[in-house]
């Protein structure tokens, strides 16, 4: 596209998405929260029921290290990406091995769990990330533990050589790669993901390769997309990349302080999905994934909350639980008693998204009286 | 992508709103404001939905086909459909941004507040869409005056382009949006009513009453549709739009809001541009029922033109007199006006009537539109705006004219500094024997203190004429050395023997003889129509005949018409100066040929 010239145009030059994503982590606010954070404490630590990758239930610890963040983000990011909200720019690797101590403290070494997810904002084996000794160590330590291992990666950063030596030191652990979506165009402008469709299959034959696990996270409804298209091509493309994972992980959108989505939703220009969305994508895809040695996992962040997936707020506990719940059994009986009013509601817009050309969506208030959904906007 | 564009003309206007009609001109199928159905609509006659529309969103960016439901295209054979590529937009909060691509089409252009801002494509001087579909029109309403200023912006950039804002429109709000210059709609609000129990009726939308075993299914929701529609379509036919825009806007706050919005915008805009008439004759009416209808453009237009730019007649400029207004229209035909006008015993002040919501009416405006036109409801009392709007013209036209004198027969307490002020009534009503005394005498001491002469009333009459014109046109220059003669109402113009032109109260407008021509020419009186050299003029001034124009042209203007830089005839605007010169139907009558 050219520079700003059309009919409303006032001549200055047009800027590209890039800039506005990169905007709010230059904010006096941003640069002072991250360096409020003591860098030799990690995140998040939390202990959940999951299953190991023969099915087996466990117990799973996770552990969100604060790192430097992604290189990704370094460059430009993710429109949906607030990672940068936790970070600090100067993480030692003598810092993160106090917050994996740290961690450690705070389950009583892992007490109990066999399976252990290790996010780092980032790639786990990228090295401008996350030094290459606490890399080792971790991956060192919880392989002799007996413990399953998840890191998350970037496709366009698993590279040979690193896989091969990821899988010397802790075979058979698990890669979890955020493609999104399985469509370039989506990939490129919704997302501003950085890779291609093509980079994720390489990622993942190479993954495959070195007998690494590959689990791949599709996000619902990315900014720019309506309802209505979001479920229709997430259901698409679930299906799509099902075949090559050994789970899938949908996350629905949820709003991340000071993101380009953040900024959408304050405008009131971006709803977070229907949790009905969810339960149809999962019930219009199960049988099909069912047949194939691939696991769906649903868990929306702030489900039932107004920056999260919701509904009307009155059957949004119900319906989260139940998600959740299929997560774990994979079992669509999960769904059969829940229903609610509010379910019309959310049909007439998927329907509405689906025949007109509103391409942002036609959305409108969920949680006002029921003669008011559909006053005049 | 391309195809056949779709046959229109107009039937009818006022302001934005059109009443389209589609196909064939001698035998058209459907009109607009219309609807556009979806595949999952019910069936509705072609005369209230004359297009569908069908949505493929299997790979992104997304293909919209819009088909014609009767043969609207030149040669009327078949049915038409057209396909666009939808594009990938961002939101209007992130319109500095002119990342992702622009929609592709030629008959269906797609619009967004982004595109809108970055896509040079639509500066194309050549670009003549059938239909325009502004695609983010759910998220501008939600962003106060973008959808006022989107809407304006495409309505005056495609003037003969049908505008679709989908997902936004009901039978609660039709009215207004064709007010401000959309032309089709869609049922997805009805849908969604229909979805949860709730009835999209004309008012808003509303809980069914089950007393009489109402419904709120698709036909129910159709029928409001239908009601609707037809009230719109009606209300553009008798020039009433604003008033069911005012009365369908209060079932909703933001319906409210995009009203007072378009308001304010339209008053920023010449006359011409903002759709207004000069000329509807005496039939016409304008009901100000509502506190809201003082917003209006034309009330704002005629505010602002009376305060700021009308000049009275030259022999009033030394006493300005304040005169209540009367239900009859024209004032002076009413019996408290004939009572006033045994007590002003001279034609050498400057009559001005006071009222609302218009504020001042000069008695030599008295006739046209639309001051002859307005009807309010009386009550007896002002309110404080009304005094307000009142007082603020009597002190801008004061300063302005310079009178010395003020005299008040109109019940309203007026203060200026420096000018001596009269009051006739003291608390009394204005036709009282009390009053009209005194005004008698305070006109007689006028005519003293200023040593007002009497006027002949030819004279008078033609100094009045010239303060129409004036304000009418900008420019009296074409009534020097001229006569007025005639039997009042209706005079004729002469100069030298030659008629120039007739004044007609019941036409409320000078209709220019073929040898004024030349004079209003000379004079730069009229508004100019400039069309194409090759073209041999025979009928009206269409779009396909018209290459440019000159001036701020009013709808019912005598427009001047040129063709290699010579005046060869007139027109009367039949369309407001947005719609010139690419404008949809006949932009103008012609009226003479020189």
């Amino acid at each position: 596209m050219a520079s700003t010239s059309g009919l409303l145009g006032d001549g200055k030059k047009a800027k590209k998405i890039h800039h506005l994503i990169k905007a709010p982590e230059n904010t006096p606010f941003s640069v002072s929260r991250r360096e409020s954070w003591d860098a030799d404490k990690p995140a998040v630590v939390y202990i959940t029921p999951e299953n190991l990758p023969d099915g087996t239930p466990c117990t799973a610890a996770t552990v969100i290290l604060r790192t430097k963040g992604c290189v990704w983000w370094w460059k430009s990011g993710c429109t949906f990406c607030g990672y940068f909200n936790d970070v600090r720019d100067d993480v030692t690797s003598a810092n993160l091995f106090a917050q994996w101590e740290e961690a450690k403290r705070q389950t009583k070494d892992f007490a109990g769990c066999t399976m252990i997810k290790v996010y780092t904002s980032g790639t786990f084996f990228e090295d401008r990330e996350i030094p290459v000794d606490f890399q080792e160590a971790i991956l060192v330590e919880t392989h002799e533990r007996g413990m399953h291992l998840v890191v998350e990666a970037q496709a366009q950063l698993c590279y040979p050589d690193k896989l091969a030596w990821l899988a010397e030191k802790h075979p058979g652990c698990t890669v979890a790669l955020g493609l999104e979506a399985y469509d370039d165009v989506v990939l490129r402008f919704h997302v501003n993901k950085g890779f291609s469709v093509k980079q994720w299959h390489k990622a993942v034959d190479l993954l495959r390769e070195n007998n690494l696990r590959v689990k791949t996270y599709l996000i619902f409804k990315p900014p720019f997309m309506s309802e209505g298209d979001a479920l229709n091509l997430t259901t698409k493309w679930v299906k799509q990349v099902a075949p090559h994972s050994d789970e899938v992980s949908i996350n629905p959108m949820n709003i991340q302080r000071g993101t380009i989505v953040d900024r959408l939703f304050r405008n009131r220009e971006f709803r977070p999905p229907w949790l009905w969305s969810l339960v149809d994508m999962i019930q219009n895809t199960h049988e099909e994934i069912s047949k194939l040695e691939c696991r769906t996992i649903v868990h929306p962040t702030a489900g039932g909350r107004i920056r999260g997936a919701h509904n009307c707020g009155s059957c949004d506990e119900d319906i989260v639980a139940a998600i959740e719940r299929y997560s774990v059994s994979s079992n669509l009986d999960e769904f059969s008693d829940i229903d609610c009013e509010c379910k019309r509601v959310w049909k007439s817009e998927i329907e509405n998204d689906s025949m007109l050309p509103t391409i942002l969506g036609s959305g409108v208030e969920r949680r006002v009286s029921r003669v008011d959904t559909v006053r005049a906007p | 992508m391309d195809g056949r564009p779709l046959a229109r003309g107009v039937e009818s206007r006022q302001r934005f709103s059109r009443i389209f009609s589609l196909g064939d001109r001698k035998n058209p199928s459907s009109w607009t404001p219309g609807i556009v159905l979806g595949i999952n609509d019910p069936e509705l006659p072609i005369s209230i939905a004359p297009f569908s529309s069908r949505r493929n969103s299997s790979s992104i960016p997304a293909n919209i086909s819009i088909s014609t439901r009767g043969n609207f295209c030149f040669p009327f054979d078949t049915p038409d459909t057209w396909t666009s590529m939808e594009g990938l937009v961002l939101p209007p909060s992130l319109a500095e941004s002119d990342s992702g691509t622009f929609s592709e089409g030629e008959e269906v252009l797609l619009v967004s507040w982004q595109s809108l801002h970055h896509d040079i494509k639509l500066n194309d001087k050549n670009l003549e869409p059938s239909i325009v579909v502004l695609v983010d029109s759910p998220q501008l309403v939600k962003n106060q005056g973008l959808l006022i200023d989107a809407i304006d912006t495409i309505r005056t950039k495609f003037p003969s382009s049908l505008i679709w804002t989908p997902g936004i429109a009901g039978p609660d709000n039709c009215a207004l949006l064709t007010w401000m210059g959309i032309d089709l709609f869609d049922l997805s609000r009805s849908r969604s009513a229909s979805a949860i129990g709730v009835l999209l009726s004309t008012l808003g939308p509303r809980e069914i009453d089950y007393t009489v075993s109402e419904s709120s299914d698709m036909d129910a929701q159709c029928a409001e549709w239908k009601r609707s529609i037809s009230a719109t379509r009606a209300a553009i036919r008798e020039g009433s739009l604003r008033e069911l825009a005012e009365m369908q806007s209060t079932s909703s706050s933001k319906s409210v809001e995009h009203l007072r919005l378009h308001d304010l915008k339209m008053r920023e805009l010449g006359g011409g541009r903002s759709g207004l008439s000069r000329v509807l004759g005496n039939s016409a009416t304008l009901r100000c029922n509502s506190f809201t209808s003082r917003s209006d453009a034309l009330i704002q237009d005629w505010h602002n033109r009376v305060s700021n730019f009308h000049t009275p007649p030259n022999h009033q400029t030394n006493v300005l007199l304040l005169l209540p207004c009367s239900a009859m229209k024209p004032y002076r035909l009413s019996q408290s006006h004939q009572r006033f006008a045994k007590s002003i015993n001279t034609r050498g002040v400057h009559e001005v009537i006071v009222t609302a919501p218009l504020g001042l009416v000069p008695r030599e405006l008295e006739d046209i539109w639309p001051a002859g036109n307005y009807d309010i409801p009386v009550t007896g009392d002002w309110d404080k705006d009304e005094i307000y709007i009142i007082k603020n013209m009597v002190k801008k036209i004061s300063n302005r004219t310079n009178y010395s004198r003020i005299i008040n027969h109109s019940g309203i307490k007026i203060e200026i500094e420096g000018i001596d002020i009269k009051d006739t009534r003291k608390g009394l009503s204005a036709g009282c024997s009390e009053s009209l005394s005194n005004l008698s005498i305070e006109i007689d001491n006028a005519i003293l203190d200023f040593n007002i002469p009497k006027m002949k009333e030819s004279l008078h009459r033609l100094e009045k004429l010239k303060s129409l014109s004036r304000f009418q046109h900008g420019c009296d220059l074409w009534l020097n050395d001229t006569s007025v003669e005639g039997r009042p109402p209706i005079f004729t113009i002469k100069n030298n023997g030659i008629q120039l032109a007739q004044w007609n109260p019941r036409s409320a407008r000078f209709a220019f003889s073929k040898s004024c021509l030349p004079i209003l020419d000379k004079y730069g009186t009229l508004s100019r129509v400039y069309l194409r050299n090759d073209h041999i003029w025979k009928g009206d001034l269409f779009s396909t005949n018209v290459e440019s124009i000159e001036g701020d042209i009013r709808r019912g203007d005598e427009v001047l018409v040129y063709q290699n830089n010579l005046l060869i005839g007139s027109a009367r605007a039949d369309a407001p100066g947005w719609e010139w010169p690419n404008g949809p139907g006949r932009l103008g009558r012609a009226q003479h040929r020189l």
